[in-house]
């Protein structure tokens, strides 16, 4: 790793220091706190865990066991913040995962800047240092690319199977990573591959879970997955779906209810799957999918765009999922050929949909006015819209791009038929 | 069968003015301040033996009784101590909703109290033709010991005093004896209060006085009236009040009283099913009852009535305890859902004498008092009720939703498809894209 490197992971470690100093300092002198209600959640539950006895006991703990177990530090060491520096060091590793996921050609101050996406983001920031889990999971996704780029995939198996155990979207990967897994090696051997990943995964799943449910019983399956099948998110989120549930979660009332709610899987199931089989959809297939490195990136901005989609058209949508995808949004952003005006203008959208929907969830929140019609719904509309809007452009560049690097390539190999021989067997001296 | 009718009046004037005494014979008069009668009747039902005790309470109209009567919980009020939970628990939990706590278990009702203290006398076997004013009447009611004392309240006031014979009640059967005390305030100093006033006692069959005695009272009050009230002590919502309503406390200025004798403050509230307290976020002594974090009213008020809870206060500032409201169900129209809540101040201190647990007029008993030690006095400070609005949305809005709720999603959908499947034209690199390999 190159100095430029080291140093924007050494700020990116500081920054987040010194918020979490912060953190602590508001915490005691302010009446609102800084630390995330999970959080709390969180160390209660490792609380119970601690005391052997079952972290379900804390109310609203609604996760792995694991996740308690790691808050058992709190408890051994008697410091309510200490899980916090862990959440710190698992983002600053994201971060290094990150930058071994960058084109090795581009120049090291580009790669930094492209890094600090996430390394100096903010809300990447101020999410892991409130003490939100969810950087953990987005170490291990990146992790999983990354070992699949070293071709290491065994442990990308058995770190997808922990990601699922640790929360279910993930599961939205195994589809494009199988198409990554199929049409990036050859012959019989992919067969073999493929089916090797897919059964390590699962068995890494269903093995968490046998043992967590021989500890904790039927209470684990419930809260952690079944839970999410019942739940009616009736409070105000920034789902789209957001106020039919609420109406539908009131129907027994004799209020008005229908169908289309028992339905809303399936638009993002659709969508989410055929981002996910790209190469229905990615211009010139073979090419792009020819050079494994090239490849690799093509397969984070498939997750990337799947990730989007599956929050955009998610039941429930809160901004903490936002991280989901932004884990991604470095690995996007060095390959993008979108002008700086557009990028403008999408992230004008990002933010000012949110604001939008933010400004009545205030209104309604804290003045307590009556906003759910029209002002809160046309808020869940312009968002939903809004990042549909702003998927379709990141979906149209993705194809561009790689359009554009088939044409690029194609334009010169026609002069120097020599040169393509050379490189497609560099590349398969590779494999 | 013992009935004793006791009038309190708030001074001596009042008493003389508005009590008329004849030869054998009282009646009340016209009276120019308001005065509080307590009508008790115990009679003997069942079970001597049996241990635990039921208590039925019931508040309608919002007085304080003072001095001859505890202070009551709003509504209906009926709690079972465990010793009664398989005579009472089974039948009861599967007509009304049930609060339990570890010393007794709570039913609760807003409207009048007929159905719950029906179907407790239906289950014991109690058979009384006592007539319920749930209008204007306040309640006590205690089965304990295998005695059935029925406590009676009526504040009256000027307006509504209708000069009347004071007699004993003709609708008991057998043998009857009738007393009627009549007193006033003398000195109310803490927890100690002085009555003085007239007993009188009526011969056997209830149709005179026999005899009537002069009569000073000198007890110690669990409930002591609330002199001692600091100054400025306010119980407000913070404004705007939205969906996390905040009860503000101000007790800047209440400093002053926790001189020489162990005391704290607390607020100790009863709560709809609407509202409820999150006890990971704020730090109540306790919360009983419904506390599910996530489900909205709609899918609640089936399985509870809501909540109790008590919080410690810290005197010399103002206290800010946050409530949590929950979605209720949309309506014809939208509008707010009303929901009020009667928090009560008060002070509680360590007396060292168990004495106080009863007096002529009042027992400790099952209630907010049963989490305290015997020897505590409590000083009502405040209460006051509270309106929390919570919005709810129109159904007429629905089918609107869900026709623009499908319409964005299948526009969404199309364009997506576009994107995905639609022609792509690779364009001249800009300089963005440079860093593309």
């Amino acid at each position: 790793m190159d100095r430029n490197a080291c140093v924007l992971l050494a700020l990116g470690g500081l920054v987040r220091l010194a918020f979490f100093c912060y953190g602590i300092y508001q915490d005691s002198h302010f009446a609102v706190k800084y630390t995330d209600i999970d959080y709390h959640v969180f160390h209660d539950a490792g609380g119970f865990a601690y005391a052997g006895q079952s972290p379900y006991l804390r109310d609203t703990y609604r996760y792995t066991p694991l996740l308690s177990w790691l808050f058992m530090a709190n408890h051994y060491f008697g410091r309510f913040h200490l899980v916090k520096l862990v959440f710190v060091v698992f983002d600053v590793l994201t971060g290094a995962a990150i930058l071994r996921l960058l084109p090795r050609r581009m120049p090291s101050l580009t790669r930094c800047k492209v890094a600090s996406l996430w390394l100096l983001n903010p809300m990447v920031i101020t999410i892991s240092t409130r003490g939100n889990a969810e950087t953990v999971l987005c170490f291990l996704v990146v992790l999983v690319v990354l070992a699949l780029k070293n071709k290491h995939y065994f442990v990308a198996s058995l770190l997808f199977g922990l990601s699922i155990h640790l929360k279910i979207y993930p599961i939205v990967y195994a589809l494009p990573i199988a198409v990554y897994l199929f049409a990036s090696l050859q012959g019989y051997h992919r067969y073999v591959v493929v089916f090797n990943v897919g059964l390590t995964t699962l068995i890494t799943v269903l093995s968490l879970n046998v043992l967590m449910f021989q500890r904790y019983g039927f209470e684990f399956l419930d809260q952690t997955y079944l839970y999410h099948v019942y739940r009616f998110d009736h409070r105000h989120n920034f789902s789209l779906w957001n106020q039919l549930l609420y109406f539908d979660s009131a129907a027994t009332q004799g209020g008005a209810s229908s169908s289309l709610a028992k339905y809303a899987f399936a638009p993002q199931l659709a969508v989410v799957a055929l981002i996910g089989a790209y190469f229905l959809w990615v211009p010139e297939f073979s090419h792009a999918v020819h050079k494994r490195s090239r490849h690799i990136r093509l397969l984070c901005n498939v997750l990337f765009l799947q990730t989007f989609a599956f929050v955009t058209f998610n039941k429930v949508c809160t901004s903490q999922y936002f991280i989901w995808y932004m884990v991604f949004l470095p690995t996007y952003a060095a390959g993008t050929g979108l002008s700086w005006r557009k990028l403008g203008a999408m992230l004008a959208v990002w933010v000012g949909a949110q604001a939008a929907w933010l400004n009545e969830g205030y209104r309604l929140e804290f003045l307590g006015k009556n906003v759910f019609w029209p002002g809160l719904f046309a808020g869940n509309v312009l968002f939903f819209l809004g990042n549909t809007w702003i998927l379709g452009q990141l979906i149209a560049d993705v194809r561009e791009q790689c359009a554009n690097a088939s044409g690029k390539v194609k334009g010169k190999a026609k002069g120097k038929t020599k040169a393509k021989a050379k490189a497609a067997q560099e590349t398969h001296a590779k494999e | 069968m013992e009935e004793r009718v006791t009038l309190l009046f708030r001074s001596a004037r009042s008493l003389a003015e508005c009590v008329k005494q004849g030869e054998r014979t009282l009646e009340l008069a016209a009276c120019r301040e308001d005065y509080i009668v307590q009508n008790r009747s115990v009679e003997a039902v069942n079970d001597a033996d049996k241990t635990g005790s039921v208590r039925f309470t019931w508040r309608g109209r919002s007085e304080d009784l003072s001095v001859v009567g505890p202070p009551l919980n709003e509504g209906a009020n009926l709690y079972v101590s465990p010793e009664f939970a398989e005579t009472l628990g089974k039948e009861l939990a599967s007509r009304f909703p049930r609060v339990d706590t570890p010393k007794y278990s709570l039913y609760h009702s807003e409207e009048s109290g007929e159905n719950i203290l029906g179907a407790v006398f239906e289950l014991l076997g109690i058979s009384q033709n006592h007539t319920f004013d749930w209008e204007n009447k306040q309640y006590d009611i205690v089965l304990e010991k295998g005695a059935l004392r029925i406590d009676e309240y009526t504040v009256v006031h000027p307006d509504d005093a209708v000069p009347a014979p004071i007699e004993a009640s003709t609708s008991y059967n057998g043998s009857h004896n009738f007393e009627v005390g009549m007193f006033y305030i003398d000195l109310v100093q803490d927890e100690n209060v002085n009555l003085s006033g007239l007993r009188c006692i009526w011969d056997d069959d209830n149709k005179n006085i026999e005899r009537c005695i002069k009569t000073s009272l000198l007890y110690r009050s669990a409930f002591a009236p609330s002199r001692l009230r600091p100054r400025d002590l306010t119980i407000d919502l913070e404004t705007p009040i939205g969906l996390h309503p905040k009860v503000l406390i101000d007790l800047s200025n209440a400093t002053e009283i926790t001189s020489d004798k162990q005391c704290s403050y607390y607020m100790f509230s009863q709560l709809p099913a609407q509202l409820f307290v999150d006890k990971f976020q704020s730090d109540p002594i306790f919360v009983f009852g419904e506390h599910n974090l996530e489900s909205p009213d709609y899918r609640l008020s089936n399985e509870t009535w809501g909540s109790e809870t008590l919080f410690e206060l810290t005197p010399g500032e103002v206290n800010e305890i946050t409530l949590h409201s929950r979605y209720v169900a949309p309506g014809d129209n939208a509008g707010y859902s009303n929901i009020s809540f009667t928090p009560q101040v008060f002070m509680a201190c360590d007396t060292g004498m168990s004495d106080i647990i009863e007096n002529p007029f009042f027992t400790k008993g099952l209630g907010l008092e049963a989490f305290f030690t015997d020897d505590t006095a409590f000083y009502p400070l405040k209460r006051e009720t509270l309106v929390a609005p919570i919005p709810f949305p129109s159904l007429s809005t629905y089918s609107y939703i869900e026709a623009l709720t499908l319409l964005s999603l299948v526009t969404a959908t199309f364009y997506l498809l576009y994107k995905l499947f639609g022609s792509v034209t690779p364009k001249p690199h800009t300089d963005n894209a440079k860093k593309n390999n």
